[in-house]
């Protein structure tokens, strides 16, 4: 579960406030979508849940924990071992093969080395199409194989939460989809939060649940019943 | 961090490649021009040490101060005229208990061997010629115990000094001005009385001009006697069988007797300062050489970490620390400058070796270039010293990005 409680982030001198006092319960293994015009604060306030940025007031807790409270070390190891990130743009390391960025955040504790983690790394290539390329260096893959790559790299370590921001905004609608499915199986399959910034009405109507800011407040919250969410 | 590190020198061969040439150059000029000075340097000391003896017992022929004098006999008075300012010149030119010295010297644990010797001012004639010079009164037995001189034989047995009948071994230089060869006669005077004809038993040849053009040596009696000055030494040459002892030997006795007793350091105080020069000299290169490959590696990390803005900012997202971003650009400063400096090494030795094979007329090239093992230890830390050093603030300033910011920016 990831609590939300009276976040809000100002920037700059004099400060400029661009979310104001956000309150939010999301559920465990949510499919989440957060919409809103340019600069209503949607970014802002994924970052700040996925622990890249800090509220300027309030707090998040996620799974019950406070990322604030914990030191620089173990706010790294638990974003490494409970979080994975998705961004616009893939952010692949170029001198990698596809397994190999994939592999990447495995790294950090050896684990690349696992045989059950490379493994699991190749059967989420294979998932995602992209088994005969794992050995190719990603710059000669597609925009659209990379962001898989990208999504592949943030499940890796099985996190329990996945945020993505606009994961589909540099795509064409067919491999928009498959980013939309691999993301939305994350969530129902492995049972995931996935928390989704998006600008598309048909990808945030698939969300079990949709934030949508309106100038850095919460404007509706709008919940879809399990039962009618489309199948994965 | 070593494989990402890796990745990145691999994927950017050329610059790799250029950076590592940069720094190998630079150790190798480094360890080269290091092998050349001390090897140089090592020779010199190496001749200074062993050519001649450790601590020299000499007549002291400090000069008076006119001071020091008034002050100790006239120290009442205002004012003291000279009539005859004092000079330097002894009434005794002469060490005057040289049997003292003896039986001081020979129960000293630290004294190998020691040789008296009376030095004196001749001229050498053969027919028609004369030539200035000096002759050094010596018992060969012992000469041959605290100084290096049979290893300077050319020509002849210099320990047939020895069976008397006024035999004198003579340089090389002096041989061919006076247009002497080895078993033939030469005439040795002191100015004032008549000259004595002595055999050449042997030649020699140090390599150093003022010695191999004026120098000769014979028993220490005859010179004694052609002199005119029996039973007088004017030096005892010491050999120790530690020469690091040197300094503090001299010391010591120095300070208990009235001659002067000077290490080899000591007399050889003005050679050793063009050492200590030359090292100078050799830090500012060395200094100015590594700059130029630390600059090298400054720029190529500088411009690397500028370009992986994003690829350090997702690093950070995938739980990386600040730290090991850090180590990341460390690691290829390091590596640039391990790899490097030991490609250096090679070259470096390469570059000695061929120094060593340069023959300069009258100088014995190859035994000039040092090939000491703390000088390739020395280039190594350097280049990775200066490597590090180097990659050190790129690194740190990659240490420092916030990811926030690096991933806001969609760069």
């Amino acid at each position: 579960m990831i609590e939300i409680r009276g976040v809000t982030k100002s920037f700059g001198q004099p400060p400029t406030t661009v979310l104001h006092g956000i309150d939010a319960v999301i559920p465990e293994g949510s499919f989440v979508a957060i919409t809103g015009r340019s600069g209503s604060g949607k970014s802002t306030l994924l970052y700040i849940l996925s622990t890249l940025d800090q509220a300027t007031s309030g707090s998040v807790l996620l799974g019950g924990r406070d990322p604030e409270k914990l030191t620089d070390s173990e706010l790294h190891d638990f974003r490494n071992q409970n979080i994975g990130f998705v961004f616009q743009f893939h952010f692949l390391l170029p001198e990698l093969t596809a397994l190999e960025n994939v592999l990447m955040p495995a790294r950090k504790h050896r684990q690349h080395l696992n045989s059950q983690r490379r493994a699991y790394a190749m059967s989420l290539l294979e998932r995602f199409d992209l088994k005969s390329k794992a050995d190719q260096i990603s710059t000669s893959l597609s925009g659209g194989e990379q962001q898989r790559v990208a999504i592949a790299r943030a499940l890796v370590m099985q996190p329990q939460y996945l945020f993505a921001d606009e994961p589909t905004g540099n795509l064409d609608s067919i491999n928009g989809e498959i980013v939309m499915r691999i993301l939305e199986e994350a969530s129902r399959e492995r049972g995931a939060t996935v928390l989704y910034v998006t600008h598309d009405r048909d990808f945030a109507g698939r969300a079990d649940l949709q934030i949508q800011l309106k100038d850095g407040r919460i404007d509706q919250i709008s919940r879809r019943s399990i039962d009618t969410a489309p199948a994965p | 961090m070593f494989f990402l590190a890796f990745r990145h020198l691999v994927s950017r061969r050329q610059q790799t490649l250029f950076t590592l040439l940069g720094v190998a150059l630079g150790t190798s000029v480094l360890i080269a021009f290091t092998s050349v000075m001390t090897g140089f340097q090592d020779f010199l000391i190496d001749q200074l040490v062993n050519n001649d003896a450790h601590v020299r017992i000499q007549v002291d022929d400090r000069p008076v101060d006119p001071t020091v004098l008034k002050q100790a006999l006239w120290s009442s008075m205002g004012q003291v005229v000279w009539v005859n300012r004092p000079t330097s010149a002894l009434t005794v030119n002469s060490i005057r208990n040289p049997l003292g010295w003896f039986e001081v010297l020979n129960q000293d644990s630290r004294v190998y061997a020691y040789a008296p010797q009376l030095s004196a001012q001749v001229l050498y004639s053969k027919g028609g010629i004369h030539q200035g010079g000096r002759l050094t009164g010596i018992k060969p037995e012992l000469q041959v115990k605290v100084t290096n001189i049979l290893s300077y034989v050319t020509q002849g047995d210099f320990r047939a000094l020895a069976h008397g009948g006024r035999r004198i071994v003579i340089g090389e230089g002096l041989a061919q001005r006076l247009g002497v060869v080895l078993g033939d006669n030469v005439l040795v005077g002191t100015g004032t009385g008549s000259s004595v004809p002595m055999k050449i038993a042997a030649l020699v040849k140090t390599g150093v001009r003022t010695i191999d053009d004026g120098m000769g040596f014979s028993l220490l009696n005859d010179v004694q006697q052609i002199a005119g000055r029996p039973g007088q030494v004017t030096d005892i040459a010491i050999k120790l069988f530690d020469v690091t002892q040197a300094q503090d030997f001299a010391h010591q006795y120095a300070a208990l007797s009235a001659e002067r007793v000077a290490s080899w350091d000591e007399l050889n105080a003005n050679i050793l300062s063009v050492f200590g020069m030359q090292n100078l000299i050799r830090g500012f290169i060395s200094v100015a050489i590594m700059l130029v490959a630390s600059f090298g590696i400054y720029n190529i990390l500088n411009i690397l970490v500028n370009q992986k803005r994003k690829e350090i900012g997702i690093l950070r997202s995938m739980g990386f620390t600040a730290a090991d971003v850090q180590r990341l650009f460390l690691i290829q400063g390091t590596v640039l400058g391990g790899l490097g400096g030991l490609l250096g090494l090679f070259l470096g030795y390469l570059m000695g070796f061929l120094f060593s094979l340069i023959r300069v007329e009258g100088m014995v090239t190859a035994s000039m270039v040092s090939f000491s093992a703390w000088i390739y230890l020395m280039g190594f830390v350097v280049a990775f010293g200066s490597a590090l050093f180097s990659s050190y603030f790129p690194a740190r300033a990659a240490a420092r990005f916030r990811p926030i910011e690096i991933i806001r920016s969609g760069e």
